[in-house]
């Protein structure tokens, strides 16, 4: 795997790795060499000194060991002989450590000097001549004591001699050689040293440059692509959103880098999708306002709609009033009928009873005047009678005229539109006024030349009796109403006066309204005059009221005459 | 192919003169057979009785060779040693040095005639005068 993939934790282990790794390297190398030296060292003074020493306490020993072995011979007395025999003893054991000391520091040593197989040849033939030396000193000390007694021994050619000398040569011999060893050890150590020491200042100089190319070479390694980041990460918050890292590595920081163009992409394409919407909001705003203005405008047609619907409901009511009021009529107008109906035959019979009465009156009077005698009896019966039958004849024809006014009142056969005498429509509306009219009221009629009006026969007489009635509750005690007609164009004027207490300026607003009439001790509703004007409207004609409190009111109708 | 047998030759050479030593003792001697522990205490005169209570007598070839080499070999000590050894014991006053003697042949004499005696020698010397406790298989002589 390539170096620039590798984990950001694995490359700085690396690469201090590295740098610990030839620190170490020089250090163990430097160890190496320090060890080196000191082996050399130890060389030079354990193994080459050690030996020289050793070969020259041996030296030693043996020139003592050769005296003590004279002195032992020469002696002449046991304590001599003792005393001589235990220094060579000593000296024997001197010798032998020193010869083990030699032989071991031989073979520890690792050293192959070139020479050391002559060396070994001087130490095998000091040896050997030892070995000899021994061998010729033994029969002399065996011969100096025997049996325990002391024995003169007289030495004549010294073959111990030569052979001691020659034992010199070759120990002298070992000493020169081991201290050339020994020469040439210190000269290879220090050669050793002085390389070294070189080598070690080349290598300190060498670690502290590679250490900073290193640590240069690792840092631009990170910090490189880090101020790429950074960068793009500036540009990214200036909103340059087309920012794209490309920093090619799969360690921490590449991964960074990828998921900084992930970010970036996603911001972008965040912010065209914002784009977009905000284009789409403006879009819907704009059909929001188009339908807030069409919704403006149906709200308006809505109330125009519900104003409408308002008026129309108020006509309904009005329509329902006017159905409510024209079924009481009817009722009333059936009930009237039915009534007037009824009262006819009775009428009829009390007429003809009348008529036949009459009769009987003038037989009565014809025999009265031919019975003289009876006339003072007879005659005041008659005129009783004359009397009585002029009350049932007068209440009669007041029944008569009831049920005809009724009759005509109600008209509802007569429920059609139809050309009808007006004056006859407020004349029968007098009549059902009843007695008051003639008792404390005075009306007066001022007909014009009105021909025939196309109306509502039983409507315009209900609203003649409706104002009529009002007149009259109107009139406290004595009072007058004054009706006069006329023509005027294509119109027909009515015009209604009382002298009654009038209508208050403020209730005159409201008095075709739904309000309480105030009749002498009766309260009616006002609403006949609701219906009143509701009729005159139906003909298309107006109705009006002045009024003056205290004074009077007049009621003015204007009726089409209906004439096309 | 003339060179590979020459080799074989003289390496056959040298096997055949390795020198057998023999460790010989006088007949009466209470042993069959000693360790090499046993003949250097012997020889460094730290045994001085056999285990009849006979003493022990050793006996030393003074003649340097091949046989002299391959017992000293085979004792683990050089000659010069075991010289040093035998001297403290001398000046000691403990025991003598084992018997020197010239050649094999006195050697076989004395050890065969001296009661506890023990030597050494070369195997083909030995004859029934003696008994032989251990067989040394030296190694081959120098050229």
């Amino acid at each position: 795997m390539q170096f620039r993939h590798w984990k950001l934790g694995v490359k700085f282990t690396v690469a201090v790795g590295v740098v610990f790794a030839l620190m170490a390297a020089g250090n163990l190398w430097s160890m190496s060499v320090i060890l080196s030296l000191k082996s050399d060292l130890d060389d030079v003074s354990r193994n080459w000194m050690g030996r020289i020493i050793a070969i020259s306490e041996i030296n030693r020993s043996t020139a003592d060991l050769r005296m003590r072995q004279l002195r032992y011979v020469a002696s002449d007395s046991l304590a001599v002989l003792q005393e001589q025999g235990a220094e060579i003893i000593t000296l024997i054991d001197q010798i032998n450590n020193n010869r083990d000391t030699y032989e071991e520091l031989r073979r520890i040593s690792t050293r192959k000097p070139a020479d050391s197989l002559y060396e070994w040849g001087l130490y095998d033939a000091f040896d050997r001549n030892w070995d000899a030396y021994q061998t010729d000193i033994l029969s002399v000390i065996q011969s100096k004591l025997v049996g325990g007694a002391l024995q003169t021994v007289i030495i004549g050619s010294d073959p111990p001699g030569d052979i001691f000398d020659s034992i010199r040569v070759s120990l002298n011999k070992l000493v020169e050689i081991n201290k050339s060893y020994a020469v040439k050890a210190a000269d290879a150590a220090e050669a050793r040293l002085q390389a070294f020491r070189v080598a070690s200042e080349i290598l300190l100089i060498g670690s502290i440059l590679m250490s900073g190319v290193f640590t240069i070479v690792i840092v631009r390694l990170i910090t490189r692509p880090i101020r790429k980041l950074v960068a793009a990460a500036g540009q990214v918050a200036d909103g340059e959103l087309d920012v794209r890292l490309d920093i090619d590595s799969r360690d921490e920081i590449g991964n960074l880098a990828a998921s900084f163009n992930v970010m970036t992409r996603a911001l972008r394409d965040s912010r065209d999708r914002s784009v977009r919407q905000s284009a789409e909001l403006q879009r819907q705003h704009s059909e929001l306002q188009a339908a807030h203005l069409g919704l403006a405008s149906q709200k308006d047609e809505t109330d125009r709609a519900n104003r409408g619907l308002a008026d129309a409901l108020h006509k309904l009511r009005e329509a329902q009033e006017e159905l409510l009021m024209k079924e009481k009529t009817a009722f009333l107008g059936q009930l009237v009928a039915g009534v007037a109906h009824e009262l006819n035959n009775p009428a009829g019979a009390l007429m003809s009873a009348d008529d036949v009465s009459r009769r009987i009156l003038n037989r009565l009077q014809a025999i009265n005047a031919q019975r003289p005698e009876a006339t003072a009896e007879v005659a005041p019966l008659i005129k009783s009678l004359e009397n009585n039958l002029e009350v049932s004849r007068t209440a009669a024809e007041r029944i008569r005229d009831i049920v005809s006014s009724l009759r005509s009142f109600a008209r509802l056969d007569e429920a059609e539109v139809q050309q009808a005498d007006i004056h006859q429509g407020i004349d029968s509306s007098i009549i059902l006024l009843g007695t008051e009219v003639p008792n404390r009221i005075t009306m007066t009629k001022n007909y014009g030349d009105l021909p025939r009006i196309t109306c509502r026969p039983a409507q315009l007489n209900q609203v003649f009796y409706n104002i009529l009635r009002n007149a009259v509750d109107a009139i406290e005690g004595q009072g007058a109403i004054a009706i006069s007609t006329e023509t005027d164009g294509d119109f027909a004027l009515l015009r209604f006066s009382d002298s009654g207490r009038g209508i208050p300026a403020d209730r005159l607003q409201q008095v075709f309204g739904f309000t309480l009439g105030q009749g002498a001790g009766r309260v009616r509703m006002g609403s006949g005059l609701i219906a009143s004007y509701s009729i005159i409207q139906q003909h298309r004609g107006d109705i009006a009221i002045e009024s003056t409190e205290g004074v009077g009111t007049t009621v003015r109708i204007r009726l089409p005459l209906g004439r096309s | 192919m003339r060179a590979v047998c020459t080799i074989v030759l003289l390496l056959l050479a040298a096997s055949a003169s390795a020198q057998q030593v023999a460790i010989i003792a006088n007949r009466s001697v209470p042993a069959d057979s000693l360790s090499q522990r046993e003949v250097l205490d012997i020889y460094s005169g730290d045994v001085r009785t056999w285990k009849n209570g006979v003493p022990v007598v050793p006996f030393d070839l003074s003649q340097d060779g091949v046989v002299r080499d391959t017992f000293y070999e085979y004792l683990g000590k050089k000659s010069s040693r075991m010289k040093s050894i035998w001297m403290k014991n001398l000046l000691m006053g403990e025991c003598q040095p084992p018997r020197t003697v010239d050649n094999e042949i006195k050697l076989l004499d004395q050890v065969s005639a001296t009661p506890g005696g023990i030597g050494y020698l070369s195997l083909q010397s030995v004859n029934d005068s003696v008994k032989v406790l251990t067989v040394i298989a030296g190694s081959p002589a120098p050229d």
